[in-house]
């Protein structure tokens, strides 16, 4: 692992990280079609050594700058593309993911045909939309054309941006030749779909005032969506009370978990001392990690709010917890990941069944895509952010 | 073009292997500009590499000094000597065999033998334990450990000297030091942007000093009466292809680098990205790449991070790492 390029700014290069990285692209493009003649040690002789690049591994915002999709708005999500149905909600004014997960599940499913628990009377037809290979990509980003790169270009847009395509440029790494072959080009960096789906999950079902997703609008937004007449707001005459919904823990449980996370030892290397991050008083964790994260999301979840929550949602929030423990495996089984592809979308299902749309953002429904990915480019550990993150630490020294 | 149109790499003297023509142009190349020197085995042309006899006779010859030299100094434990050895081969690589290379490599051979017989070279006469190198990689180590100044640093070298018995042979003060640890480097590129991001100054625009489109100068207005022009912002690039030749300089990672292939897999079982789907769809639609299992897989990371705690919001760097 070693840093190839150091681009310096104020500002983030956006899409215009095309222009920095042609010196590497083109070195690219020199070691894949002649290569390099090497001294290899270990043999004691002289080979031509070519490179190839397999991936890129990005957090989100990343994706859509280095892919040229994106990943912003209603079509966030790189692999359903146009054929989301996403759609923004009237009151919170975010992109919502919510309703949509139904068609990925098998056509006779039972979920499929439920009108009461899911959206308003609504059974589900459709089936999932389809998945591009590399080759269809290529001809599909073929069609736009070249754009200006330059900060002050900012403004200009291939023609129907954000309604039937999210493009906002042909990316630099499809002039590489292998590019269009490859079974996984950008990958989806688990690390922050981790730590971002267990921020959700942990601050609504703990109410964290002004990080839930539970909110007064989300409530207005409830009403529009489900037949859930307990969770509507009340008005009583000129004041307005929300209602706890059951997946939101009571305050003196809340204090449970504050202390029981107190008290927590972990072994050796395992965790940092999350104990040390706890505020019982104000009823708050500063400075969680990544990393930390990552060890509440696969370990604590199902322990922190067992026997507080009901429990078809403590039984959803298990599934979640173990689905990303299952995938971040070190040893994976072929035969298990297809498992684990029907299992991650019943869980989000039942997911929609107990939280409110504005819950729903595309990182809540990113995890659908990920079995695809560890399917293909194996194991994750080799495909996500840890590692780099560590490396930053050293260059910003 | 490229050669995915049809063309080929064209070895007349001038091309060096790096355009591809079509056939017409080559013949007419050749015929005007000649071939280009020590293009004996056709590497860029589908031959493989199999170094002749006298090749391997002076690559076995001086790999044999090399590795003898390299048991000794393990049995020193000098780190620092086997960096220097390993370094050393890249440029005997190049001296004798390489001839793609474009720097002159005999100067940065001549310093690397140079380095080498300051590592062998005691400190003074009769010193068994501390080469004129150790001492320097580790003043080296030190200054940043503890943030040292260079005046400082410069002070404590002086000091020592003192101490040290008449005729030791320990660099004079950090400049000089620095300077020794230069050619181990592998050096970087420095190319001016303005902060738009529209355009790069390099290569054939590298002596351009405004933007084709906007006009705009990509240096800064002078201040004062200083001459020197100070572009608005550098971009910092550090060329893959002498860190991958790197890797394979070191025994110990040269084996690693194999390690994807042999590796005993376990079917249904995936501990490595080479046993996952990507992996081997790339390799069977690339069988003149994956042919060869010493070539490198790479994956490419980026993203920003605030150099200056995370309050500094305004100020974000971006690093584009390469992992392999």
């Amino acid at each position: 692992m070693f840093l190839s390029m150091f681009i310096p700014s104020p500002s983030s290069p956006g899409r215009n990280i095309d222009v920095c990285l042609r010196p590497l692209i083109d070195e690219l493009m020199h070691m894949w079609s002649s290569g390099a003649l090497t001294y290899d040690i270990s043999r004691k002789h002289n080979f031509v050594m070519r490179a190839a690049l397999m991936w890129t591994i990005n957090n989100f915002p990343t994706y859509g700058m280095v892919s040229g999709w994106s990943t912003h708005g209603k079509l966030a999500c790189p692999y359903c593309m146009e054929n989301n149905k996403a759609f923004t909600l009237t009151n919170g004014g975010k992109a919502s993911f919510f309703y949509y997960h139904r068609r990925f599940l098998p056509p006779n499913h039972r979920y499929r045909k439920n009108r009461k628990d899911f959206f308003v009377g609504r059974v589900e037809k459709d089936v999932a939309p389809p998945c591009l290979s590399g080759e269809e990509l290529h001809d599909v980003v073929l069609e736009y054309g070249d754009i200006v790169f330059g900060l002050q270009s900012g403004k200009q847009k291939f023609s129907g941006f954000g309604l039937t395509h999210n493009w906002v440029k042909r990316s630099i790494f499809w002039e590489l030749p292998y590019w269009k072959t490859n079974l996984l080009c950008y990958n989806l960096d688990v690390m922050h779909i981790e730590k971002n789906v267990f921020e959700n999950i942990f601050n609504t079902v703990i109410d964290v005032k002004g990080k839930t997703k539970d909110n007064i609008k989300a409530r207005l937004d409830l009403a529009l969506f489900y037949n859930r007449k307990n969770m509507e707001l009340v008005c009583d005459g000129s004041r307005v009370a929300k209602p706890r919904a059951s997946f939101v823990l009571e305050k003196n449980a809340q204090l449970l978990v504050y202390k029981w996370l107190k008290s927590l030892r972990f072994p050796d290397g395992h965790a940092s001392n999350i104990s040390r991050l706890v505020n019982t008083e104000e009823c708050k964790l500063y400075g969680m990690k990544s990393h930390d994260c990552h060890v509440f999301m696969q370990t604590l979840i199902p322990l922190a709010f067992h026997d507080l929550l009901p429990k078809g949602i403590w039984d959803a929030l298990t599934e979640i917890s173990f689905f990303f423990r299952d995938i971040c495996s070190n040893k994976l089984n072929v035969d298990h990941i297809e498992r684990f592809e029907t299992n991650i979308i019943e869980t989000i299902c039942k997911l929609e069944m107990i939280f409110p749309p504005s819950f729903f953002n595309s990182m809540e429904h990113i995890p659908v895509h990920l079995p695809f990915e560890v399917n293909v480019g194996g194991p994750v550990q080799y495909r996500w952010m840890y590692p780099f993150e560590r490396l930053d630490i050293t260059v910003a020294m | 073009m490229n050669f995915t149109d049809g063309g080929i790499r064209c070895p007349c003297r001038k091309c060096k292997n790096k355009r591809f023509l079509h056939q017409d142009v080559i013949t007419m190349h050749l015929l005007t500009k000649g071939f280009m020197e020590d293009y004996l085995c056709w590497y860029a042309h589908g031959e493989l590499f199999v170094p002749n006899e006298s090749m391997v006779e002076r690559v076995v010859g001086s790999t044999s000094s090399a590795s003898n030299v390299h048991e000794a100094g393990n049995d020193n434990s000098n780190p620092y000597r086997n960096m220097v050895i390993d370094a050393m081969r890249m440029s005997e690589g190049n001296v004798s065999e390489c001839p793609i290379v474009e720097e002159e490599p005999n100067t940065d051979a001549a310093r690397f033998f140079d380095l080498l017989k300051d590592s062998d070279e005691p400190l003074w006469d009769d010193c068994t334990n501390h080469s004129k190198l150790l001492v320097v990689a580790q003043v080296f180590t030190i200054k940043p450990d503890h943030g040292l100044s260079e005046a400082s640093c410069d002070k404590i070298i002086e000091w020592a000297r003192s101490i040290l018995p008449k005729g030791n042979k320990l660099k004079e003060n950090f400049y000089a030091v620095k300077s020794m640890m230069k050619p181990l480097g592998l050096g970087y590129q420095k190319i001016d942007m303005y902060h738009n991001f529209y355009m790069l100054y390099y290569l054939e625009n590298a002596k351009l000093t405004e933007c084709m489109t906007y006009g705009h100068s990509c240096y800064k207005p002078r201040t004062g009466r200083g001459k020197t022009l100070v572009a608005y912002k550098k971009l910092r690039y550090f060329p893959i292809t002498p860190r991958l030749q790197r890797l394979f300089m070191s025994p110990r990672s040269a084996e690693h680098m194999t390690w994807h292939q042999s590796h005993d897999a376990v079917d249904g079982v995936m501990v490595h990205p080479s046993d996952g789907e990507a992996w081997k769809h790339f390799n069977s639609i690339n069988p003149h790449f994956s042919a060869e299992s010493r070539n490198v897989h790479l994956g490419l990371c980026t993203g920003g991070f605030n150099l200056f705690g995370s309050f500094a919001a305004l100020y974000s760097c971006w690093p584009v790492i390469l992992t392999v």
